[in-house]
């Protein structure tokens, strides 16, 4: 019988490694994929996600289920962790901001024309689209990542983020609506819009 | 239905979620009779295709295998730590250990002068037996256990030229009602403060005691933090022990 989170919690707690690899081994791959999303960097992802257990292995006795589910807490540490991360490149960042938003651009739909049984074509649309999402403001970024990519309820997102339900719904609209604006938009979202560090991981 | 009203349910049809079967039914309905929001519902819908394509090319990714290793290290050093840390003890009860083991000395030796001063008394004729046993009091010691009474302790400690009445080697009985006051003027010897053996609280308070003076190993200085010469590191010292109502060894104090 696969132990429940809380078990596994409870055996870290006394010093049990093999609970604690077996944590890691069930949620590394999310916690990892969000940090990626979010960071657009493999190497940025793998310390996040290393941060995220570090800090999972000195805090175990302070999470409390009761209060939410291990994933919910684990994005909420990592969600933090990437954010640190971003604000450090900030010097660099050209990400989409605020004035970005709300600029007219030409109707084109790039992403519908593509034919899913094609592979190259799949990539391509796959490249475009987290191309799209990393040039998201962080705070839409996060919410498209965990509601879109990780298929978390609202909720369950309001939990990892600190925020009202409400918050989520109108930033995930918000953010789709970027997002179909620079996806029509088509090779305008480059290697340019990125960041340093980005950029660095592209390559 | 107006364009503003379909935009709520517009994002949830999109994104493939539930909706109820009459909001879906409007929606559908609107979306026939409205171009914009038509192309809006497309978009939308290219958009959740688009995303699931690129969360599907991520589904394989993970960290790479040295974060795991890094973790297992961190676990187990973690792991080291806290077993050293229940192993060990820590300084205070090291200290506390120290002063019970000193304690325990402390009345293994008591016992042995107690049989020995038995032996004294019996071996004086009754004249003197009687002289002896009628010893004046030395001034009451109050009990380590107590927080003011440690302190009058160490007041005692501070006047480290106090004067005892201890010309005899045999047991003195002291009592609260003898009182602090009593032959201090009969005292002729010089004496160090009495240091507590135990920890404030761990025994009852003091309600009488009893002054024993016995030789000990200079090594007990030493676990006092007391100087101790290379020279009188193999001399027995000489020293008075405080014993409580129950026959344990409470305080000493050293004389040269």
């Amino acid at each position: 019988m696969t132990p429940s989170d809380d078990e596994l919690i409870r055996l870290i707690a006394s010093g049990v490694e093999e609970a604690f690899v077996t944590l890691y081994r069930r949620y590394q791959g999310r916690v990892f994929r969000f940090a990626l999303l979010m960071s657009g960097c493999p190497a940025t992802a793998d310390d996040v996600t290393q941060e995220v257990f570090l800090a999972l292995l000195r805090d175990a006795c302070q999470y409390d289920s009761s209060r939410g589910a291990l994933l919910t807490y684990l994005y909420g540490i990592a969600r933090k962790q990437v954010l640190r991360v971003l604000k450090r490149n900030r010097p660099f960042t050209q990400l989409g901001d605020e004035a970005d938003e709300d600029k007219p651009e030409p109707t084109r739909h790039l992403i519908s024309q593509a034919d899913p049984l094609n592979e190259i074509a799949r990539n391509e649309v796959a490249g475009a689209v987290r191309q799209a999402v990393l040039a998201l403001p962080a705070r839409y970024r996060e919410v498209v990542v965990l509601c879109d990519f990780q298929e978390m309820s609202y909720a369950e997102a309001a939990d990892a983020l600190d925020c009202s339900v409400g918050t989520i719904s109108s930033r995930l609209n918000r953010a789709r609506a970027l997002l179909a604006r620079r996806l029509r938009a088509g090779g305008r979202v480059g290697p340019a819009s990125l960041d340093t560090d980005q950029r660095r991981c592209l390559v | 239905m107006k364009c503003h009203e379909f935009e709520a349910t517009i994002m949830s049809m999109a994104r493939g979620q539930l909706v109820e079967a009459a909001a879906r039914d409007t929606a559908g309905a609107h979306l026939d009779r409205c171009a914009r929001c038509a192309d809006a519902f497309e978009e939308q819908q290219a958009i959740t295709a688009g995303i699931r394509v690129a969360a599907e090319s991520l589904a394989n990714q993970e960290p790479s295998p040295r974060v795991e290793e890094a973790l297992r290290r961190a676990f187990r050093e973690r792991a080291g730590r806290l077993a050293e840390r229940r192993i060990t003890p820590q300084p205070a009860e090291n200290g506390r250990w120290s002063r019970r083991v000193i304690g325990a000395a402390a009345a293994a030796i008591l016992l042995l002068a107690l049989l020995a001063g038995a032996d004294w008394l019996k071996s004086l004729p009754a004249s003197q037996k009687q002289e002896a046993t009628n010893l004046p009091a030395t001034p009451s010691i109050s009990a380590p256990g107590r927080k003011q009474d440690s302190q009058a302790l160490a007041g005692r400690g501070r006047d480290q030229n106090r004067k005892t009445a201890s010309n005899s080697a045999g047991p003195r009985r002291l009592s609260k009602s003898q009182g602090v006051r009593q032959n201090v003027e009969n005292v002729n010897e010089v004496a160090t403060r009495f240091y507590p053996l135990v920890d404030e609280g761990e025994m009852a308070p003091l309600e009488s005691g009893m002054i024993v003076r016995v030789e000990a190993p200079a090594s007990i200085l030493i676990s006092l933090g007391l100087p101790v010469t290379a020279e009188s590191i193999n001399r027995p010292v000489q020293a008075d022990l405080l014993l409580g109502q129950d026959g344990l060894a409470r305080a000493i104090r050293f004389l040269p």
